[in-house]
Formats: structure tokens, sequence, C-alpha cells
């Protein structure tokens, strides 16, 4: 287990790495296999973010190709060594700051800087470009204060569509932004988690200007479970696409405590899988949204997007299926275009009052959200507690939205936004 | 045949009639049934319902089923495949619905705390074992405004559903503070070996002194096992996440006077699967989360007010973060913790980086997984025996920007959800740097 340095304004991809002093020259080299060893399990990579770090044409790829030469050697699942990490830091003082490091990826094309990665963490790094590709099965990688963005400087991408994709991807993150400056960027991952139970997790995430006006964008497509939890979303083209395929569709898809200000298209895409032999009808799978505040969506709350389905309702015949499983409760909605719901609920499903409940059901609000002058800070304002009732849940909006107003001014209820 | 509406009625119904009309329209031996006992163990699908029909039961007077000697009434099983086809593992008719039992009042209208109660008297079993109410094969059945009271002996909901969906309880009751003390075992009121229940809006009261586990499911198959907006009291353990491929669900329940709150299954991960547990509120609850040595949780958003040991242990004693097992499914973190008679987290539970000892908090400790949580003083609870509470909040614990205070009371019948989603950037047992927000 070595510590290694990189700083792409003095360093040199001579040296060897092992100080700061005698730091590599790029993020790259790290990557390639070149030096044996450098990725190793239990590895630390220091990047000095001394200036960005532009992989340029060494990285070269197509849709859905991994690079050998990028996969970090050597570290795979179950290694007792502990994970690859990479950690930026700052250049002059050496310590975890908060200093971004930048890494300039590819504009135009699918795969990036990644192929398939497993078992490892990045810390305080802003990627602009296609991150990550594909990797196949139960990968692990974690971001940390992370940064995925389209624009840094000068530098401005617009041919990118996503950061992440395609299939059976899974990982973790973690207080991480994803900013479409350009509105090049139409999603966070596409086709992400994995067929094989893994999960895309987003913790406390930011995401704006996804999509910017491209009709159909999403956020973030998966295939088996995704989690989006206190996140923030603003101006994006849709929030989450549960999407589904093969028998162990829609496994988990979570999407708690989120504030969404403003949606182009329908704010929840829930997709199914067509295991049944009744058509016409959308089989809704286990899908969690609870505790969310939609404000000003394009479309509808909850769209499902089964082409020729008529209701939604739980009909299956298969044990991999999970009929109820869909629980969409206590939101707040306020100023949806088309509504909560693209398609009546089944009667039946209704009445059993587990999926779509009265109690703590989505119910429309009437609150403020507020911009601060950068134009992306999320402050929700209220004077009265109890005008925000849930059905029989009289707990305030304010209480929701705590931990979101952390750090911002006190707002006054009613501010225009 | 399916779309039927029955009704069962104690005080007016009779197991002679035909069910099929209430007790207003009772004419001869057109009437309700008496029990649901006449539903269950005596009858049958072509003139007492199955899949896809409506039980109306209403609430006129208890419903005593058994007697505290004979087996009679026990372990009754859904492993019909004539009467209840849909519920049969991949046997399911695909247009008939699951059958609902539906405790409504005297003019067959549901309404807030009225329950059919059930007022169950099992025999007694051993002093290792109980009978249960359900066994076997049984899924995909929707209960809601019932109620199950336990007397005198101790009995379990039911013990088995392997490869089964099911069931679903919303709005319904089950108190098993009637057992007597002498006769309290072990086991589990929802235990079995490969389930997948959900519950919502229901309340679960233990037999004895907190012996007792009430909910033990997940299934290894990938169905569904949620408890959404539930109250706990009195019970060794509140919810086990026994295993489960897909994601399970632990979200806004009031769990007290308890044990241990969330237990991490038998099955590796968090119970096999990736448990949620966000937004729940411990009161007087030793242990609210103990991961078992199992990761896969997600605990987050959590109220944790006089707990008794840690807020988060580690019975297994043997955690170890390693960084390369799954770490992506696990994290403790914006959770609200006042007065922890141990600390926070469990001496057990450590992580290692690089083969060395770095604790388990701060920006060092693995992938940030544990942080953010948030240590206070000042909160002042007040739960009623009904889990209706008043927490009060010292303003100083307010974040900026929130506009409203916390001196409100919360009423019975509701869930926490939307309350705890609060914990803390500063202070607390985290060094963690504070993400900045967006700029651009």
């Amino acid at each position: 287990m070595t510590d290694y340095y990189v700083d792409p304004l003095n360093g040199s991809n001579s040296n060897d790495g092992l100080s700061s002093g005698t730091a590599f020259g790029s993020y790259a080299w790290c990557m390639t296999g070149t030096v044996s060893g450098v990725t190793n399990p239990g590895n630390v990579i220091y990047l000095m973010a001394s200036t960005g770090d532009t992989l340029g044409s060494a990285v070269v790829g197509d849709s859905g190709a991994q690079l050998a030469w990028l996969v970090p050697n050597g570290v795979t699942k179950g290694t007792t060594a502990g994970n690859l990490q990479i950690r930026a830091i700052n250049p002059t003082t050496l310590e975890e700051d908060g200093t971004k490091y930048v890494i300039f990826g590819r504009d135009n094309q699918y795969a990036a800087i990644h192929g398939k990665v497993q078992d490892t963490v990045w810390y305080n790094i802003k990627f602009l470009g296609y991150v990550s590709t594909y990797s196949s099965g139960a990968s692990t990688y974690a971001f940390i204060n992370c940064e995925f963005a389209d624009k840094h400087g000068g530098t401005e991408y617009s041919s990118m569509t996503n950061w992440h994709g395609l299939d059976n991807q899974s990982g973790m993150h973690i207080n991480c932004k994803f900013i479409s400056s350009t509105g090049a960027a139409d999603y966070v991952c596409y086709r992400g988690g994995g067929v094989y139970g893994n999960s895309w997790v987003f913790d406390s995430c930011e995401f704006v200007n996804l999509s910017g006006a491209v009709i159909g964008g999403v956020g973030i497509g998966t295939k088996g479970g995704v989690s989006s939890i206190n996140g923030r979303w603003k101006n994006v083209g849709s929030c989450v696409f549960f999407n589904t395929s093969g028998d162990r569709a829609g496994w988990g898809g979570q999407f708690v405590n989120n504030i969404v200000d403003g949606t182009e298209n329908s704010a929840m895409l829930i997709d199914s899988v067509d295991d049944d032999t009744s058509p016409g009808y959308d089989e809704s799978k286990l899908s969690t949204t609870w505790n969310n505040v939609f404000n000003n969506i394009g479309g509808y709350v909850f769209e499902y997007t089964r082409a020729g389905a008529e209701e939604v309702a739980t009909y299956c015949d298969d044990r991999n299926s999970y009929p109820t499983g869909i629980n969409l409760n206590a939101n707040v909605v306020q100023g949806v275009v088309s509504g909560i719901h693209s398609l009546p609920i089944n009667e039946f499903l209704l009445s059993t009052r587990f999926a779509f409940d009265e109690y703590g059901g989505t119910t429309y609000g009437n609150f403020g959200l507020t911009h601060d002058t950068v134009g992306t800070q999320l402050m929700v304002a209220t004077g009265d507690n109890y005008l925000f009732q849930l059905g029989k849940n009289p707990t305030g909006i304010g209480q929701f939205l705590h931990s979101f107003t952390e750090q911002v001014g006190k707002p006054e209820f009613g501010d225009v936004f | 045949m399916t779309g039927r509406t029955f009704y069962i009625d104690p005080l007016h119904g009779s197991s002679a009639n035909d069910g099929l009309t209430s007790a207003s329209f009772a004419s001869g031996t057109n009437g309700p049934f008496g029990s649901l006992t006449d539903v269950w163990w005596n009858g049958n699908c072509a003139d007492h319902g199955g899949s896809g029909d409506t039980f109306f039961c209403v609430a006129s007077t208890a419903d005593v089923i058994g007697d505290g000697t004979s087996t009679q009434y026990v372990g009754y099983s859904f492993n019909d495949s004539v009467r209840w086809a849909y519920n049969v593992f991949q046997n399911k008719k695909m247009e008939e619905y699951q059958p609902q039992f539906v405790g409504v009042n005297e003019n067959l209208v549901e309404e807030e705390n009225t329950h059919y109660t059930i007022e169950w008297r099992p025999p007694y079993y051993s002093s290792a074992n109980v009978y249960k109410f359900f066994d076997d094969y049984s899924s995909d059945i929707s209960f809601r405004q019932l109620k199950w009271e336990c007397i005198e002996n101790d009995g379990a909901m039911y013990y088995h559903t392997s490869g089964g969906h099911g069931f679903y309880f919303v709005d319904c009751i089950f108190d098993w503070s009637g057992v007597d003390d002498a006769n309290v075992v072990g086991t589990s009121l929802f235990s079995t070996g490969n389930p997948s229940t959900s519950v919502k809006n229901c309340t679960f009261i233990g037999a004895g002194d907190r012996q007792k586990t009430a909910m033990y499911i997940g299934s290894q198959y990938g169905q569904h096992s949620a408890s959404y907006g539930c109250r706990y009291e009195n019970w060794n353990t509140a919810f086990i996440q026994r295993a489960g491929n897909i994601d399970g669900c632990f979200m806004g329940n009031i769990v007290k006077n308890c044990n241990t709150g969330v237990y991490g299954g038998i099955v590796s991960g968090f119970g096999g699967g990736h448990c949620l547990v966000m937004n729940n509120l411990f009161y007087d609850v030793d242990k609210p989360v103990d991961i078992n040595g199992k990761l896969g949780a997600r605990i987050m958003n959590n109220l944790m007010i006089d707990v008794g040991s840690y807020a988060l242990a580690d019975s297994s004693g043997t955690t170890n973060f390693s960084l390369t097992t799954g770490l992506i499914y696990f994290c403790f973190r914006r959770n609200i913790i006042q007065n922890a008679t141990s600390g926070i987290i469990a001496p057990e539970i450590i992580a290692f980086q690089n083969g060395s000892l770095i604790g388990y908090t701060g920006p060092n400790s693995m992938w940030g997984n544990i942080s953010d949580n948030k240590v206070v003083t000042g909160l002042t609870l007040d739960i009623a025996d009904d889990f209706s509470f008043t927490l009060e909040c010292p303003p100083e614990l307010l974040a900026p920007g929130m506009t409203t205070d916390l001196n409100e009371v919360i009423s019975a019948n509701t869930s926490v959800g939307l309350f705890m989603t609060s914990g803390g950037y500063s202070g607390g047992i985290t060094n963690e740097g504070k993400q900045e927000r967006i700029t651009q």
C-alpha cells in the first residue's frame, strides 16, 4: 500500500510519483498501468490541484468498450487491502480542503476516462465529460464531494450526453454535484444500475440544468436500484427514470427527501417490464417516492411510460415482480402542468391503500422556493406550519426541509421564485 | 368466482348465513357470517369467498377466535390453489385481485380508529414455541382496519411464506399486551423462513417485558418488505430485515420502549438487500439500529432520543469496515441523537484503511459513510400512549432559514416521516467538511 502523487503543473511522468516533489504529471499516467502497481488495492493517489489535467487524445474509446489500460490494475472486489483511493489535495498545503482537481475528459466519445472500474473511491474531483462507460457486474465505486460538469473556465463541452453509462453499473455519490452549464448533458447516468442488483446511490447530491431545454432528457436511468436521498434538483428535464428491463426489473428505486424545483417534463418516470399477459396494464415496480417536494413540474409528477398502458395496476405472474411494491406517498406538489399521475390508478390498487394512500399521499402545497443571487440555491419559506398538512399528517413543511436550508439566509414567505 | 362481497358481523351474523348481505338486509339465512372462522377455517371457495373477493368485517363486537385450548383455529393456510389461486407461488391468475379484509363500522364505512377486533385465544404450545394464526404459503392478502388481540397464551401471526408474496397490512393493530407474562415466548410475531410482508400505519404492542420480535421479514427471492409509518412499543426487536434481494424500507416509524429498533438480518448484507432506515423516531430504545455485522443499510435522517446503549450498535461485535465489502450499501448519516447512554457508535464498529484503524468518522473514514450526524441537547419529547407526541426544540437547534419551530403536537396515527429529515452539518461527532453550495 503506497501513496502516489500527481501534479499536472510541476510533475512529470518520468518521476516515481512517490512524493509531492517527484509527482507524476498526469492522472492518466497513473491509470494506464504503465507503472506497475500504482492502482493496487489500498493505494492512495493524491492529485495536486495545481492546474487542469487534460486527458486528451490518449483517451480513446467507443460506445460500451472498456479500455484495458484504464482499468485500475488489480482492484477487484474482495481484496483485503482496501480500495484504491484517488484524492484531490491543495497543491500548496497538500491538505484536503475541498480544492477540486479538474480532469478534462472527452466531449465526444462515449467511452471516456474509465472503463470497467471497481472498488475505487474519488474525493474532490471535478470531472468534465464522460466519466465511466461500462462496468458489468458487481462494481462498487464511490464519488465523494465530486463535481460532474460540462464547463470549466473557458472550456465547454457541448457533445456529451451523460457522465455515467452504460449498463450494469453501480456506485455511490455523496455530496456530489451534477451541473450542466451548456445544456448538453442530459443524464447523470444512462441505464445505470445493475441487473445483478447493484444500485446507484445519490446521497445529498445536487442536479442542475440536466437536459436544459432538451425535451425528453432524464436525470437518472436505471435498470436496477437507484436511490436519491436528500437531493436537490433544479431545472432538469426529469429527475429519475425508474426504467426496467428483464425479470429483475425495477429493484428498489427510492426517491426520498428531495427538493425538485423546475422540470421540463414529468418529474418521475416509471417504466415497467412486459412480463404479464394483460396488455394495457402498467406494472408499477417497486419504487418508493416519499417525502419530496415537487415545484413547477412541466409534465406529470409520475409518468408511467409503458406503451399502451391504460392504468397503473399490479398484475404479475412472476415472483421477481412486486405487486403493490410501488409506494408514492407523502409528497408535496406545487405548480404541476399535467397532474400527479399520467394514468389512472387501478381502482383496486387504490382501494388497498398501500401504494397510493390518502394518508400522507401526494398533496398540493403552497410554498415558496427562493434562490439566491447565484441562482441555484434552494430555500423554502413558510410562516405557517399547518399550511402544509399532508393528509392526516400535520407535520410542517418547515421541518421537512430543515436539512436543505442550512447556510442560507432566512427567506420570506411568498418570495418570488 | 371473484369480485364478490362478503360480510362478517360477530354481533349480528351467523355461520349459518350466506355472508352475502349485511345485517341491515338480513333475511332468513341471507345475512352476514358471524366470524372470520366462517371464512377461513370453516369456509370454502364456492360460497365463502376466495381470491378477488372483498370481506367487510363489521366492528360490532369482538370476534372471539379460539378458546385457549383447542387447536382448531390456528395455523390457517392460504395454500389452496382453488380458493386462493392468486396467492400461490407463481400460479397467479392474471385477472384476479388480492382478496381484501376490511374493517368497517356498522354503517359499513371505514373510519379512523374503528377496527374489527379479533380476540384470539390460542392454546398453549410450549415454553419455546407458539401457535400461529396463519401458516404456510400465503401471499398478497390485504388487510386493513383489523385488530388482533392475543389473549392469555402467546401466539404468532404467521410462520412461513416461502416463495410467496406475503401480506399487506394497513391501519392494523397487533396488540399482544393481553398475553399473560408467564406465557410469553420469545418467538417473533411475524417470523418466517422466507417471507415478504409490508405494513403501513400499523401499531405493534408487545407482550411481557420487551421479550418478542415484531417483524422478522424480507425474502431472499426479492419480494417486498417494508414498514411505513408504523408504531412499535415494548418489543425486544421491532424490525429485522432478514433477507431481501430487493430493498427493504423502514421509514417514518415510531419505535419506543424497545431493546432494539432495527436489526440486521441473518443473510449477508443488511438482510441481503439494501434496507433504507429513514425518517424514524426512536425513543427509549437501547439500540435504535443494530447492524449485527451486516452491512447494507442506509440509516439516515432519524431522530434518536434516550438511547439505552449505542445509537448504532453491533451485536456481532465484529463489524469491520474494510472498504471492500460492498460498502456502498451502508451509511449512517444525518441522524440526530440526544442522550445516548453509551455513545453514538459502538466500539465494535471499526474502520480500517490500508490496514490501519482510522476510526469511523470524518473525511478520512471510509467513504464518508458515517458522517453528518448531530448530537443535540435541549429537545423535549413527550410521547403519549397513543403515540402522539410533542417535541419542543430550542431555537438554536433550528437550521438557518427554517422559519418554523418544532413546538407542535403531532397527532396519533401519523407518520413522523416528514419530520426526521434533519441531521446537521455542524457540530456532532463528525469533522467532515461541508460541501459548498452550487456555484456556476
